[in-house]
């Protein structure tokens, strides 16, 4: 991936957005790096529509300072929309109009000829220009915010919940659609949900949670991160194992009590000295322990079900 | 596919909006234009002719009644009955006017795609002033169509000297009385538009606004008290100063503009303001 400029291409600092006393986002602190693929992700209703509608203006901020590719989101925010292409997680268009009108009532905007990209776009992602965008299915009006987002071949694309509504081939074609205009220097911002997808084409991952950021890692750390998946079977009750285990720093997300031929089980996922989990181990009587790689979701619900945010 | 204008977004907005009220226009225009020919060129020679029956029609009404449709003695005259008529051209106009207000600025918020035209690069304040300029033409377009039809509606009368007794020019200025009246109702349109969360009928609250401006009318009418047509828009353009003298009056023309002035500023000010059309996000408690 080549940088060519050291200016970030997302760069916010203590973003907040309230909605009257509803929380919105608070204090958001992110730095995408221009041409990377930037994940973002948290439940529904985490925060992260608020922060990328605050980053394109399309509703106020409350607080704090927001830039794309060194421009303020709100003064400049014209010329940064020169520069960006957007897929909203709803899709809607004016009724009455063929996807072929509407994408050339949207390339009428931008300085480029997108009549080409428009219809190598539809091409690759079956998208059939002549029907009514009203007629259209979920998938279908999905693709075409797609090629509305991508014709113009932007610096820096956003992408909220891109893939909701398209079928696996699509949503292949999609990502390869992603990876090149990545591999042609633009930035991606992928919000989603869905970890699998995160994983599957993200350099880097925020997590949000209740407008909060909670940790912003490489998709690698994350995979490599001392957060460990332990299982336990045990000889006898587990309820002293529990008890121990409760007591022992670093041991999240336990569940106890699961029955199975080896006897009682226990899981739990272990952050911190391995010589500690050892030593809280060491005085039960265990069947088998199995210490894995947590998966994405796992340290995912690791980071959502830590600390209460302050 | 056609190939897309380069630069100049605004004027690609403003020429969206127009083709998209293309066919709205044409329907307005043809009202506007059956309603004229059929008041001036057909109702108002059967009036003139049948002086006494009507008369006697009208004696029959409760005052309050003829005033509120605008009936007087005057309606067997030429300019008695365009002013009678003006009453219903400056409706089928209000309400035309209106909806060209509501179709236009409330288009984003009816279809929930302002996230669509908001993420274009183009200020909201271009946006919006394209938009305002697509609906001044609207008017502009129907007022001159209208003007054309009382000009050549007036060339048939040649020969009643209730009609050659007045000037073309004077009767073209009272006609221009719809131009006032569709920019009023284009801008009470738009900042409705503007204001509403939701937009259930266009023709509707165009129908209503457009009534209740003729309804006003009667108000000074019926009470004989001019202070009341500070609140009937219909009266600010006084045809009969306009047919008489020449002109309209000075304190009513400004009054009109104030407030087109009033709702077109009003409606910008929120138009540009973030977070106005977008969809509520799931934080958003309108969600």
């Amino acid at each position: 991936m080549t940088t060519t400029n050291d200016v970030p291409a997302i760069l916010t600092r203590h973003l907040t957005k309230r909605y009257g006393r509803a929380r919105g986002i608070e204090d958001v602190n992110l730095n995408v790096r221009q041409g990377e693929i930037f994940g973002f992700i948290g439940p529904n209703g985490a925060g992260k529509s608020t922060t990328i509608r605050t980053l394109l203006g399309l509703i106020r901020k409350t607080g704090g300072e927001a830039s794309i590719l060194g421009l303020d989101c709100e003064k400049d925010r014209t010329r940064i929309l020169e520069q960006v292409g957007y897929l909203p997680s709803e899709v809607f268009y004016y009724d009455g109009m063929r996807a072929r009108d509407l994408l050339a009532y949207a390339a009428g905007f931008y300085r480029t000829d997108c009549t080409a990209r428009i219809r190598e776009l539809s091409k690759r992602l079956g998208l059939n220009l002549d029907q009514k965008v009203e007629d259209m299915s979920l998938g279908n009006r999905k693709k075409v915010g797609i090629v509305q987002g991508l014709m113009h071949s932007p610096r820096l694309i956003i992408l909220d919940e891109p893939t909701s509504g398209l079928d696996p081939l699509v949503q292949r074609a999609f990502f390869d659609l992603i990876r090149e205009e990545n591999a042609r220097g633009a930035t991606v911002l992928f919000s989603s949900h869905i970890l699998s997808e995160v994983q599957r084409i993200c350099d880097r991952v925020a997590i949000i949670r209740e407008g909060h950021i909670v940790a912003v890692r490489s998709v690698a750390d994350m995979r490599r991160s001392a957060v460990k998946r332990v299982t336990l079977a045990l000889e006898n009750d587990c309820a002293s194992a529990v008890h121990a285990l409760e007591s022992t720093p670093g041991v999240r997300s336990l569940k106890a009590g699961g029955e199975d031929e080896e006897g009682n089980t226990a899981t739990f996922l272990y952050e911190g000295d391995c010589n500690a989990l050892i030593a809280a181990l060491a005085g039960m009587r265990l069947t088998d322990v199995e210490i894995a790689e947590p998966t994405l979701e796992e340290v995912f619900m690791h980071y959502y079900q830590s600390e209460p945010v302050r | 596919m056609s190939a897309p204008m380069v630069g100049a977004p605004a004027l690609h907005v403003y020429a969206f909006e127009l083709k998209s009220q293309l066919r709205s226009l044409l329907i307005g225009v043809a009202t506007l234009l059956i309603v004229t020919i059929l008041l001036l060129a057909g109702a108002y020679p059967i009036y003139r002719d049948s002086k006494s029956s009507v008369e006697q029609v009208i004696d029959g009404f409760p005052p309050q009644f003829a005033a509120l449709f605008g009936v007087n003695d005057d309606v067997f005259s030429f300019g008695g009955f365009y002013r009678f008529s003006s009453l219903y051209l400056m409706l089928t106009m209000a309400i035309m006017a209106c909806a060209w207000g509501l179709a236009i600025f409330g288009r984003e918020k009816r279809a929930k795609d302002a996230d669509f035209l908001f993420v274009m690069p183009i200020s909201r304040i271009a946006i919006y002033l394209a938009k305002l300029a697509a609906g001044l033409t609207l008017v502009i377009v129907a007022g001159l169509a209208f003007l054309a039809s009382v000009a050549l509606t007036y060339t048939r009368f040649g020969d009643d000297p209730t009609a050659t007794s007045i000037a073309l020019p004077r009767l073209l200025l009272a006609a221009s009385s719809l131009f006032g009246v569709g920019l009023l109702f284009l801008a009470i349109g738009a900042l409705t538009a503007v204001l509403l969360r939701r937009i259930r009928s266009v023709s509707g609250i165009a129908t209503a606004f457009g009534i209740l401006g003729f309804m006003l009318v009667s108000l000074p009418e019926m009470t004989g008290e001019d202070k009341y047509r500070i609140v009937a828009p219909f009266t600010w353009f006084n045809v009969s100063e306009a047919l008489d003298h020449g002109r309209y009056e000075a304190g009513y023309v400004a009054l009109f503009a104030v407030m087109v002035l009033v709702c077109l500023v009003a409606g910008a000010i929120m138009y540009v303001s973030a977070g106005f059309g977008s969809l509520p996000t799931k934080e958003d408690p309108r969600a």
